[in-house]
């Protein structure tokens, strides 16, 4: 790594969502701290504090596809804009819609992701590239 | 005055165990081992995805580079004092290799892979890993790891095979996961979340 862009280790963590390129997701954690991923369907993944078992954060999987095939187009997006990671749930409960309500965990595991995405109004940071 | 703090720098230095330079945490090997697919006791090598590292790296997060160092890789991180912090906490880490089940298939797409069954998902049970946890003496603390959860690794398999000597795929990212009631050293609903057990 060049030197000039190391990480410093006595930096604190700033909640943000970022887009993972190998993994292929946009995640967000409140807190950096050690988790327990709990798969809720093929789009959500809802991340809990490993030691309280409580909520820190979430998962949208197979971001790529949803972003260029929905957020990209829905919202006119270039290049350099950020997209509310409110409004990337949001549209992923308009795709999953009539699954959801009729499977009370999915909807309460989206409804809690949607509450802490519009709590905490972070923008996703690095939208992945068009192939 | 120099030459004391010079001699203080050293002391330090060797009570804190000084001996990573400071982007040392971020500096991967290339290639991790692994067991293979078709038979556990045959190693391969896989390519260690390092993107997401660094992207996590550089806004502050640790937590995942920690586990990769110390549940992957089988090291304690290579961050300053990490040593001597822990050095009275006992416990044996794990890696890859010590994986003991391996499905294939995710069930949902990741980047290319339509329905993500070209991903393969290691599990391990680790006993120990290192938390980030930042004190006076180091940002790394030694941790047992909760019985009931189960470590999980993901790799892409290369569309095709670069010859025997090659990496068969990249480890594309890892996390814990609810260890299954009925099968402790399994995920969760590993029969609905995963399309084949290969071993």
């Amino acid at each position: 790594m060049d030197q000039h862009i190391i990480p410093d280790l006595s930096a604190e963590y700033v909640p943000a969502a970022v887009y993972l390129d190998d993994a292929d997701s946009v995640e967000y954690v409140r807190r950096d701290v050690a988790c327990v991923y709990r798969r809720v369907d093929g789009i959500l993944t809802l991340v809990l504090d490993m030691k309280t078992r409580k909520l820190n954060g979430f998962r949208i999987k197979g971001f790529k596809n949803f972003f260029l095939k929905y957020l990209q187009p829905k919202y006119k997006l270039l290049d350099d804009d950020f997209v509310p990671l409110v409004s990337a749930i949001e549209e992923a409960i308009q795709i999953v819609g009539d699954q959801i309500m009729s499977d009370p965990e999915r909807r309460a595991a989206y409804r809690e992701a949607r509450r802490m995405a519009h709590d905490d109004r972070v923008c996703i940071e690095h939208m992945p590239m068009a192939a | 005055m120099a030459v004391l703090q010079k001699a203080g720098c050293r002391m330090a230095a060797k009570v804190l165990n000084v001996a990573y330079k400071p982007g040392a945490w971020l500096e991967f090997p290339a290639t991790v081992q692994a067991p293979s697919p078709e038979d556990r006791t045959v190693e391969c090598e896989f390519i260690l995805g390092i993107a997401d590292s660094i992207t996590m790296a550089r806004i502050g997060r640790r937590q995942l580079i920690f586990e990769m160092w110390s549940i992957i890789l089988g090291v304690e991180p290579p961050v300053i004092g990490c040593k001597h912090r822990n050095r009275k906490i006992a416990g044996e880490l794990t890696r890859l290799s010590d994986a003991h089940a391996l499905f294939k298939g995710i069930q949902r797409p990741l980047a290319d892979d339509d329905d993500g069954s070209q991903i393969l998902a290691y599990v391990l049970k680790p006993k120990f890993m290192y938390e980030n946890n930042p004190d006076m003496v180091s940002v790394a603390l030694k941790i047992a790891v909760p019985q009931d959860v189960v470590f999980v690794v993901y790799v892409r398999l290369n569309k095709a095979s670069d010859g025997p000597d090659g990496a068969r795929g990249t480890v594309t990212h890892w996390h814990f996961v609810e260890a299954d009631p009925a099968f402790p050293t399994l995920p969760v609903d590993f029969s609905s979340r995963y399309h084949t057990r290969l071993w």
